[in-house]
């Protein structure tokens, strides 16, 4: 057994707080002793597991823990779920991960001499013209931009784009690779699911969408009522540049807005019928941002309700994991469904490399 | 090699790397301090083991060939840096990817028994663990945000490890795994 304080020093170098002497005397520890050494080793696992397993925790489980301390309007609107304010850690995953989405949405409707007004009056225009039942397929793009990562290499590395079918608070996602295909959703219960490749499969109800699912809905996806609603209430709008029949709007957050997950956005509205085209949205984490998120609206076309079903992704052979399956193997798949969403970006970076 | 070759290739890769990226994180977690290099560094090795994938003998344990990948990566990083103190001798760093091979196995049960150990957790220990492992803040902001001092932070975070190294211990000896 290695003294208290070895290991209290172990611990500190696992999470960067050392200084250098510190970190040095650690070295000496870990040459001299291999207790120490194998300490160190089952630390540092048990901080990986760590990472992922808190993760795999239903959110209603873990509930409104940290939204006391660290409140934010975004979430409160967002309302249970999204309530648990969490950032998203690259480092998770990109992942983190980071990892897993929900519904965008930009849209909408009618004709209407839409410059003339305000760019509030016209975010609150296209706000009360809102379809929220016309399907809408956008392609989303996430962007780490966090000043570490500004190297050109490390933004193409992590650039990953996918397809996104909306409709309500229903979505699919699909993103593929040269070989690598994978689909998550939502469809009209609630019910949030994956399959890889249409051979491996989850779902989970809607009371137990663990909290990185949820996470991967808040990166990937939005919601455009609440982004719509949120940039009317906390934050202060003036027009861009207005070309092609488009009106584009740059949104800067209000200073006394309060915490957000959520910084500058730009958003391009097609003047003649308030149809949202384009949103740029930067997202924020412990006060700075980690990535930018890019929603292009690609097509508007009536859909299939299958289409936001688990079952119209699945082979005939699929094997899918649900709240009664083995405890465990579903929280592992799970993991597996986010590391493989980062592969896809590696494979990007492949592609481009050939 | 046909198309059909190249996939069941890449699904073997990506099957090892699934199987092996907590250790791989882990190894270099213990190597490099700074969480955006490591972030950084385990990038580049996914990179390079896509890259030479070709090059791995099935016989072998993946694990270990990707550790080996993985320190030449760590030393090129080091290298980049300039000497320093708090670097990993290439010694030191060989002997901590041989303990995490030889722990290897285990990290499913360890795993398992966690998300059990986690359960138990008063909400207190909860949010300590999201704010550190979830919202990714440093100790120093953790404080900050619980009213309390670094110092105590650090005790907390560390009597929570150690209780949780304890609970996962007792429940695979409970589980007749040593």
């Amino acid at each position: 057994m290695i003294p208290n304080e070895q290991r209290q020093q172990i611990d500190r170098w696992l999470d960067g707080d050392l200084s250098e002497s510190e970190a040095e005397a650690v070295i000496c520890v870990l040459q001299e002793s291999s207790a120490a050494l194998q300490y160190f080793a089952d630390r540092a696992v048990l901080e990986q597991m760590l990472v992922g397993c808190l993760t795999c925790v239903p959110v209603s489980a873990r509930g409104q823990v940290i939204s006391a301390a660290v409140p934010g309007r975004l979430a409160e609107s967002a309302g249970g779920a999204a309530g648990w304010v969490r950032g998203w850690k690259l480092r998770t995953w990109v992942w983190a991960t980071s990892a897993v989405l929900c519904s965008v949405l930009l849209s909408v409707v009618w004709l209407l001499p839409a410059v003339a007004a305000g760019p509030s009056e016209l975010v609150r225009q296209t706000l009360a013209e809102y379809q929220p039942a016309m399907d809408r397929c956008y392609a989303v793009q996430v962007q780490p931009d966090v000043p570490q990562w500004r190297s050109a290499g490390r933004r193409r590395l992590l650039q990953s784009a996918s397809t996104l079918w909306v409709r309500d608070h229903s979505f699919v996602q699909e993103f593929r690779s040269q070989d690598q295909q994978l689909t998550w959703g939502r469809d009209a219960e609630g019910a949030v699911w994956f399959t890889i490749g249409g051979r491996s499969a989850a779902v989970f109800m809607a009371d137990e969408v663990p909290a990185v699912l949820q996470e991967v809905c808040d990166l990937r996806t939005l919601q455009l009522p609440t982004l719509l609603e949120t940039l009317l209430r906390d934050y202060d709008l003036k027009y861009g540049v207005q070309e092609g029949g488009l009106s584009t709007i740059l949104a800067r957050r209000r200073a006394a807005a309060g915490i957000s997950k959520y910084g500058a956005a730009e958003i391009r509205i097609e003047s003649a019928n308030r149809l949202v085209r384009h949103v740029l949205l930067e997202r924020i984490e412990a006060g700075r941002v980690v990535a930018l998120l890019d929603f292009s609206l690609q097509d508007v076309r009536p859909q299939p309700d299958g289409v936001y079903e688990l079952r119209t992704h699945l082979q005939t052979d699929a094997v899918v994991l649900d709240r009664g399956s083995r405890a465990g193997a579903r929280a592992e798949l799970l993991r597996n469904f986010l590391q493989l969403l980062r592969n896809v970006s590696v494979d990007l970076q492949r592609g481009q490399m050939r | 090699m046909s198309s059909e070759q190249e996939a069941l290739k890449r699904e073997r890769m990506t099957r090892h790397w699934l199987a092996a990226e907590r250790s791989v994180r882990a190894y270099i977690a213990g190597a490099v301090r700074s969480f955006a290099d490591r972030e950084d560094l385990l990038q580049q090795v996914a990179l390079t083991v896509a890259r030479r994938f070709d090059e791995y003998d099935e016989c072998r344990p993946f694990l270990g060939w990707v550790l080996w990948l993985a320190k030449s990566r760590i030393v090129d990083f080091y290298r980049a840096q300039g000497r320093q103190p708090q670097h990993l001798s290439e010694d030191l760093l060989q002997n901590f990817a041989e303990v995490l091979v030889h722990r290897h196995d285990l990290i499913p049960l360890r795993h398992e028994a966690l998300e059990d150990c986690l359960q138990q957790l008063p909400e207190r220990s909860r949010r300590l663990l999201h704010l550190k492992y979830q919202e990714g803040h440093c100790v120093d902001h953790i404080a900050e945000l619980l009213q309390s001092t670094p110092a105590s932070i650090r005790v907390a975070l560390f009597r929570l490890r150690e209780a949780l190294a304890g609970c996962i211990q007792r429940r695979m000896s409970a589980g007749g795994v040593e």
